[in-house]
């Protein structure tokens, strides 16, 4: 098992070394930040001066070794557009506030999915798995922008229940509308995966000898049946929460949420550098490591499983 | 004997799963669908009316406003602060430092804290005494300013004319990086006479020079404290202004004012302010439906019904300080001939766009300069629609049979953009004119301008800061615009040169009298109007939502102070 994990904590390092040479490239490929950093009726000579501050008058390869030498000591460099504070420390600043976000969300679609997923297969063509499968349908036709504005209408401008935007000091009130925006999709693929799974598993041999030994059917499904059919969804899962980092920005903008996704779009928009690889850096750190997380888990699940 | 089940019969179950999860996928997505059709069946997308008489530029609305006398009666408990709400985050360049910013977002709230000599009036022509108490020309290079007297910074400095220098002269310094340095780059120095007397001199005579005192550069900040340093701008405010600033985590977080009780007007009525960003659109508008906020700019045009029947806050409108028009490349084809400009200015049925897309929320305009600013030219009259004297000219043009232009544009800055690009597009392929609209991400649309790889109508917008025809005609339309942007390498938003324009422009920046001023201005205006050098268009209006707990009417300069608010308890 600490060989597996040293094994791919190496692969993990490789694949955010990619990651993040490839964003690399592309960034400052496309566009200049000092020009948008500068505005109107600039000096020449003050253009020349602030790109030669930022090292970008540099060749891009000595560029990239420069960077890639500071990244390796956490120094990813100063942001261009906020007054020259430290990428990282803005992007470590904002990332806690979609971290919450996601992993929620996260948590929300597993244990609802589960839930709903094995009441929909245990009461198989009712009146419950029939909506539960029209509601999954929908989450996942649904673009998330326009649920996150419906739930506002509905249960802010509407009812007043809960509030529309922002943070308020992590108050609960105002994490609901957000995760289940953002968790919405995610729940509704993992729903129908569980009850798929479900209804697979239930019909196998072993669960009928289950049955046959006497077991109560909340044994033979909890212990036996569900564990199994868990164990693809835990792929699923580690793939999902790619998509969630992701649509995490598109939520975060429209509750005003403040995340780093926000930071992210402002800091590409702006040819902020610094910010942009250092947020990729983070995110693409966590997706790695929870994945790996993920994986140890299957041990749990799946015996026949051997890390190898 | 009971039936064994089978592999088979896990299979056939099987099948029978799928096949009913199939049909009630079919059944669900023709309930989909139908829903779809619903929604599709509402209202269509506007298509622009042609409209014959042109709109008088008078205070725009097509909305009915209810009853203005009544004061809308609010619900609920009197809330506890006052949120402040914007559209977009302006701070994260230059943080807290007001005299290096140039955004009005980042003016509007700075200036809770911060104030100048002397201050533009709501009408946006009167100029009142601010840390000011009186001025007056000494000759054409001088203006002396008496200072109030026994005003004190945050921190308890005292304001002075040291102090006063200090202020002036610190958006004027390289190091200091003023994003606006060339509009207050005239002054040369300021000579304090006395503790509350000082002379503000210019190389040049300048007839704006008191209008640019009104400017957010010039506001006054303590000396001692700001020496400490640039950085200190990014976490604190010292200023003379009617709000401290209470707490703050952060360009991208919500932050709050509290009111200064020794300010030296009177404390503010309102004692705690909070400001929000919330960037998207329909949240903005939801959150002040749901009295999150108190006062929003900017919310949707198709909201304002849906706020004023909430009960809850009110949709104002006030004309706005903004113009936006389309910069023509004069330098390239098609554009660079005069006629065919001439023909895109009869073919935009401007007048019907200012009623299909923005509802009538816009005043036309017909030149670039609004009509409460220095030197506007209140005799030229719109180009009128004419269809058929835009085909007469594409003809004495020879091209009878139409061209292809680009609008360039970019997306989510201003008022509807997008909409108002696409409905030109279309309005001038009715004439035969092949419009393209070319939509663009913001960086890369200033990377290809800079690179002057634009060509045809490109989109600009100009909320004229120190309210004279100035900051708008020559900055942006004198020929040394073309030749100094980029560093001499130009661009293809400033393409215009025109010797006579100049020798106009340049006469009236430094003519004294105003009248003759006024004079030479309206000519450069009818220059630019005969030329066609823009696809002239309106004057924005901008759409605030107020909550009822809030008495406040909209300023045209979109400045939102919470010190011109009061809360409504009568």
């Amino acid at each position: 098992m600490g060989q597996y994990i040293i094994r791919r904590l190496l692969q993990a390092v490789l694949v955010v070394f990619g990651v993040v040479t490839a964003v690399f490239f592309l960034l400052q490929l496309t566009g200049d930040p000092v020009r948008l950093m500068v505005g109107e009726g600039a000096a020449e000579e003050d253009i020349v001066n602030i790109r030669h501050q930022l090292g970008l008058d540099r060749p891009l390869p000595e560029r990239y070794v420069t960077f890639l030498a500071a990244a390796a000591r956490g120094d990813f460099g100063q942001s261009v557009r906020q007054g020259g504070r430290p990428a990282m420390e803005i992007v470590l600043d904002r990332y806690p506030a979609t971290l919450r976000l996601t992993l929620l969300a996260l948590c929300l679609s597993v244990v609802l999915a589960l839930v709903f997923g094995l009441i929909s297969a245990i009461r198989r063509y009712s009146a419950v798995d029939n909506v539960v499968m029209l509601l999954a349908l929908f989450g996942q036709s649904m673009p998330n922008f326009w649920l996150g504005i419906m739930l506002i209408l509905i249960f802010a401008v509407q009812f007043g229940w809960l509030p529309s935007q922002g943070f308020g000091e992590g108050n609960i009130k105002y994490l609901l509308l957000p995760t289940l925006t953002l968790a919405a999709p995610g729940l509704a693929r993992l729903t129908r995966l569980v009850r798929s799974g479900m209804l697979e598993v239930l019909g196998q041999d072993y669960v009928r000898t289950a049955r046959a030994k006497g077991l109560r059917e909340s044994g033979v499904i909890l212990r036996h049946a569900l564990k199994n059919a868990a164990i693809p969804l835990v792929t699923i899962v580690g793939l999902d929460l790619g998509a969630l980092l992701g649509g995490a920005v598109v939520t975060e903008q429209i509750f005003a949420w403040p995340g780093v996704g926000l930071e992210v779009v402002l800091a590409i928009n702006g040819r902020d550098f610094p910010v942009v690889q250092a947020a990729v850096f983070v995110v693409a750190t966590s997706f790695v490591l929870i994945n790996l997380v993920v994986d140890i888990l299957y041990t749990w699940l799946d015996p026949r499983v051997r890390l190898t | 004997m009971a039936h064994r089940r089978t592999g088979a019969d896990d299979q056939l179950q099987r099948a029978l799963d799928i096949q009913i999860t199939r049909r009630r996928l079919l059944q669900g997505m023709s309930l989909a669908g139908g829903v779809a059709l619903l929604v599709a069946c509402g209202p269509p997308a506007p298509a622009v009316a042609p409209t014959q008489a042109p709109a008088a530029p008078a205070a725009p609305t097509a909305q009915t406003q209810p009853a203005a006398a009544a004061k809308p009666k609010p619900s609920g408990t009197r809330p506890d602060e006052l949120v402040l709400c914007w559209g977009t985050f302006q701070l994260q360049t230059k943080m807290l430092d007001p005299q290096t910013h140039v955004g009005t977002i980042a003016e509007s709230q700075l200036r809770h804290m911060y104030e100048p000599l002397v201050q533009i009036d709501r009408d946006l022509q009167t100029i009142k005494p601010q840390l000011a108490t009186s001025w007056q020309r000494l000759d054409d290079l001088t203006i002396q300013f008496k200072l109030r007297q026994g005003v004190k910074f945050h921190n308890g400095e005292d304001f002075d004319g040291e102090a006063a220098k200090f202020s002036i002269m610190r958006p004027l310094d390289p190091a200091n990086k003023a994003d606006a340095r060339t509009t207050y780059a005239g002054i040369s120095n300021v000579d304090v006479l006395d503790k509350y007397t000082i002379n503000v001199k210019t190389a040049k005579p300048d007839p704006a020079l008191l209008l640019r005192m009104t400017g957010f550069s010039m506001t006054m900040v303590a000396p001692k404290w700001a020496a400490q340093g640039i950085e200190i701008f990014n976490k604190e405010a010292v200023g003379t202004g009617p709000y401290k600033l209470a707490s703050w985590t952060g360009p991208l977080q919500e932050w709050t004012l509290a009111a200064n009780e020794q300010y030296w007007a009177g404390a503010p009525k309102i004692k705690k302010v909070r400001i929000k960003t919330v960037p998207e659109l329909a949240t903005r508008t939801a959150a002040l439906r749901s009295g999150e906020l108190h006062v929003a700019k900017d919310v949707s045009v198709e909201e304002i019904d849906a706020i004023n029947k909430s009960g809850r806050a009110m949709a104002k409108t006030t004309p706005s300080n903004r113009i936006p028009y389309y910069v023509m490349e004069v330098r390239k084809p098609p554009l660079n001939n005069k006629l065919l400009r001439q023909a895109v200015n009869y073919a935009a049925n401007v007048d019907g766009i200012i009623q299909s897309v923005l509802y009538g929320n816009a005043a036309r305009v017909a030149t670039t300069v609004a009509p409460w600013h220095v030197g506007f030219h209140p005799d030229l009259k719109p180009y009128p629609y004419d269809p058929d004297k835009a085909k007469a000219l594409m003809k004495d043009a020879g091209v009878p049979n139409g061209f292809d232009l680009n609008i360039n544009f970019i997306q989510g800055r201003y008022l509807k953009d997008k909409e108002v690009a696409e409905a030109m597009a279309q309005e001038l392929n009715k004439v035969g004119i092949r419009a393209k609209p070319v939509l663009r991400e913001a960086a890369l649309q200033t990377t290809d301008d800079l690179e002057s790889r634009l060509d045809g109508l490109i989109f600009a917008s100009w909320g004229n800061w120190i309210f004279d025809a100035d900051n708008q005609l020559f900055v942006r339309w004198h020929s040394s615009a073309r030749d100094t942007a980029n560093g001499g390498k130009g661009q293809s938003s400033l393409p215009y040169g025109n010797p006579e324009f100049d020798k106009l422009v340049e006469d009236a920046r430094i003519e004294l009298d105003p009248n003759k001023r006024l004079d030479f201005y309206k000519k450069a205006q009818q220059i630019l109007y005969d030329d066609a050098a823009a696809l002239f268009m309106w004057t924005l209006t901008d759409i605030y939502g107020v909550d009822n707990w809030v008495v406040w009417e909209p300023r045209k300069d979109e400045m939102v102070w919470a010190h011109e608010m009061a809360w409504n308890e009568s």
